[in-house]
């Protein structure tokens, strides 16, 4: 009779123990998973305002003439409301393309831009 | 002693004045100058002329004359400058196929070439060239930059419907006239050719495969009335036929008026636009050399057009409604604008194509300017119709001079007016330029209308010292514009000087974002 009480409150005990565990375990597990993702967040966030701060810098810099844009070409004018007769417009489409990476992570922003020139006189002596 | 060297002087002055040159092609001699002939070429024209050796030279010595009587001095506000690497100050107008080129300073030697077919002719076509309902078309010029080749230059013209014929001259330079080509109906493949009142259209071809270019020529057949071939395509340096256009039933009697689009926008032209006189506008697929699907684009006839002056397109990003400033509330798409002639009237059409429905003359909004009365306020409701319907028509006094030009959203159009009873006289004509919201045909400027002293010929933009540009006429250097405005789609009548500083524009088209890679 005793021994049977005995075990009967050992047993109760460890299920007590484990209940308690397993749910202070995974609240350790998630308290530090949280906290690695908060800092993988804040590393990609800072990676993105990185290179879109770049990215607008560079665009900056295109606009002004100081960089070259990795390609362009020659296409015809997307349409404008102040629309020109074809010949004397002409417009290069630019691709601007900016990455930065850190540790095993890449981020990369790309701009398509057309730049519009006027060609005085017009390519035909006329407009 | 003294009288011959007062002749001498005299010859010595009197000479650059009259130094006009006549250039035609006689077959199996090429290109001579009409005034200093052998005796074979001698003979060889009269023959052609069915005229007597004396009469020939008679002929010869009314030249001058004859020419000075086929001038049309309101034809001449049709006239298209020469590039400066052929000859400077150069204009060349053609009437009805012969072919003027003259300076406007009179010193410098007028060069005429006359086709040969059209010789026995030459009295017979004042009278086309007096013709209201009839649209005059002026020669293709082909420049260095079209044809890839340096300090070269090619004129395609059409020639009277006496002896029709197109023909091609390369004018490099200017004072040795050579016949590159010329197609009329003895030519095989071209037997159906019937008239060729019009302005060939030039079309440059890219091929992917070799990576080259070739340039072709699209010759219209005006005023066919039986099933033949509508549009020839030939090619530019020889006049080979490459491809032609057959008539479907319901096609007849072509205008000269045609352009040619690129509807897909991959920039080759992929689409041809036509009209017949009476105003009904079509449009052909284009592909390769062959020409298929014609569909139709518009039915003008309501306007009862007696030809239609001038087709061109443009690109143009068209308000549909809602705030102006707003990216959305405009659509990209293509315009046709047309210029139809009523006689000495015309009409001034911008047209919204459609896919679903043939827009008729109801579909328009008539936006006629009141010369009169000053600005007229555009009504929200007259807007709203312009963007519901399918564009816009105008109604102009005289006709246009040259094709219409675009700038900045704003229509620049030159008008003559002329007079039935003097029909080629310039003095008895009335000249003025407009210049219209592409959008609305409202007047930009403070003033809608710009009367002219002198008739107006191919109007061209050049920067000025403040920064801004001027809208100069090239016949008489005449400046139009001192000031060139640009619309805005910030409300309905907004506009700006247009700015130097402001180009190279840049405009964003669109950002997009990628990331890859594990933390």
């Amino acid at each position: 009779m005793m021994l049977s009480s005995r075990g009967f409150i050992l047993v109760t005990t460890l299920i007590l123990i484990l209940i308690l565990s397993s749910i202070s375990l995974p609240m350790l597990v998630q308290a530090s998973l949280s906290q690695k993702l908060s800092a993988s967040a804040t590393l990609s966030a800072q990676l993105k305002l990185r290179t879109q701060s770049k990215h607008a810098q560079q665009l900056e810099l295109l606009q002004q003439g100081t960089i070259e844009s990795a390609d362009f070409v020659l296409a015809p004018c997307p349409a404008f409301y102040a629309a020109w007769s074809d010949l004397s417009f002409q417009c290069e489409w630019h691709q601007l393309r900016t990455s930065e990476a850190s540790f095993q992570h890449q981020h990369s922003v790309t701009s398509f831009l057309v730049r519009k020139s006027l060609l005085e006189g017009g390519r035909n002596g006329s407009l | 002693m003294v009288v011959c060297r007062c002749l001498l002087v005299l010859l010595f002055y009197v000479q650059p004045l009259q130094a006009d040159s006549y250039w035609s092609h006689m077959p199996g001699f090429g290109s001579v100058k009409l005034t200093e002939m052998e005796q074979e070429q001698h003979n060889a024209l009269s023959e052609h002329l069915s005229l007597s050796q004396q009469q020939t030279k008679q002929w010869l010595d009314d030249l001058s004359a004859q020419l000075k009587a086929l001038s049309c001095s309101t034809t001449d506000a049709q006239s298209q400058p020469l590039p400066a690497y052929v000859a400077q100050r150069y204009f060349v107008v053609s009437y009805a196929g012969v072919l003027k080129f003259e300076s406007n300073d009179e010193r410098d030697e007028t060069v005429w070439w006359l086709p040969w077919s059209l010789l026995p002719f030459l009295s017979q076509l004042k009278a086309e060239l007096g013709q209201p309902d009839r649209q005059v078309h002026q020669p293709l010029l082909l420049n260095e930059q079209e044809l890839g080749q340096h300090g070269q230059f090619i004129l395609v013209s059409g020639t009277s419907n006496q002896s029709p014929s197109y023909f091609a001259l390369r004018l490099s330079p200017l004072h040795l006239p050579e016949l590159l080509w010329s197609v009329s109906a003895d030519v095989t493949g071209f037997e159906g050719l019937a008239g060729t009142a019009s302005q060939p259209l030039m079309l440059r071809e890219q091929h992917r495969v070799s990576d080259t270019s070739s340039l072709s020529v699209l010759l219209a057949n005006t005023g066919v009335t039986e099933q033949k071939a509508l549009v020839y395509k030939v090619d530019a340096y020889t006049g080979k036929q490459q491809g032609l256009l057959k008539m479907p039933k319901s096609i007849y009697d072509l205008s000269g008026a045609m352009t040619a689009y690129d509807q897909n926008r991959d920039s080759i032209p992929d689409s041809l636009i036509f009209s017949s006189r009476a105003g009904q506008i079509w449009q052909a697929k284009m592909e390769n050399h062959r020409f298929h699907d014609i569909t139709p684009v518009a039915d003008l006839s309501g306007f009862q057009p007696s030809d239609i002056q001038f087709i061109r397109t443009l690109y143009a990003a068209v308000p549909i409604g809602g705030s102006g400033a707003d990216f959305h509330s405009r659509r990209s798409q293509w315009l046709v604008l047309l210029g139809l002639l009523q006689r000495q009237k015309s009409i001034f059409v911008v047209l919204k194509p459609k896919q679903s429905a043939v827009p008729d003359v109801y579909d328009f909004v008539d936006r006629t300017l009141a010369v009169t009365s000053g600005l007229i306020a555009l009504t929200d409701h007259e807007l709203q119709l312009i963007q519901q319907k399918d564009g816009w028509s105008s109604r102009l006094t005289g006709r246009l001079t040259q094709p219409p030009i675009v700038a900045a959203g704003v229509l620049y159009l030159t008008v003559l007016t002329q007079d039935p009873a003097h029909f080629c006289s310039i003095e008895h004509s009335y000249s003025a330029f407009m210049a219209l919201h592409l959008h609305h045909a409202s007047p930009v400027y403070r003033q809608p209308l710009f009367p002219l002293d002198r008739s107006a010929g191919a109007l061209v933009i050049k920067s000025n010292k403040e920064g801004g540009f001027v809208l100069i006429e090239q016949n008489h250097q005449q400046v139009l514009i001192d000031n060139l405005l640009e619309i805005s789609p910030n409300c309905t009548y907004c506009s700006k000087p247009l700015q130097k500083s402001s180009f190279p524009r840049w405009q964003l088209m669109g950002t997009y974002q990628n990331e890859e890679g594990v933390y």
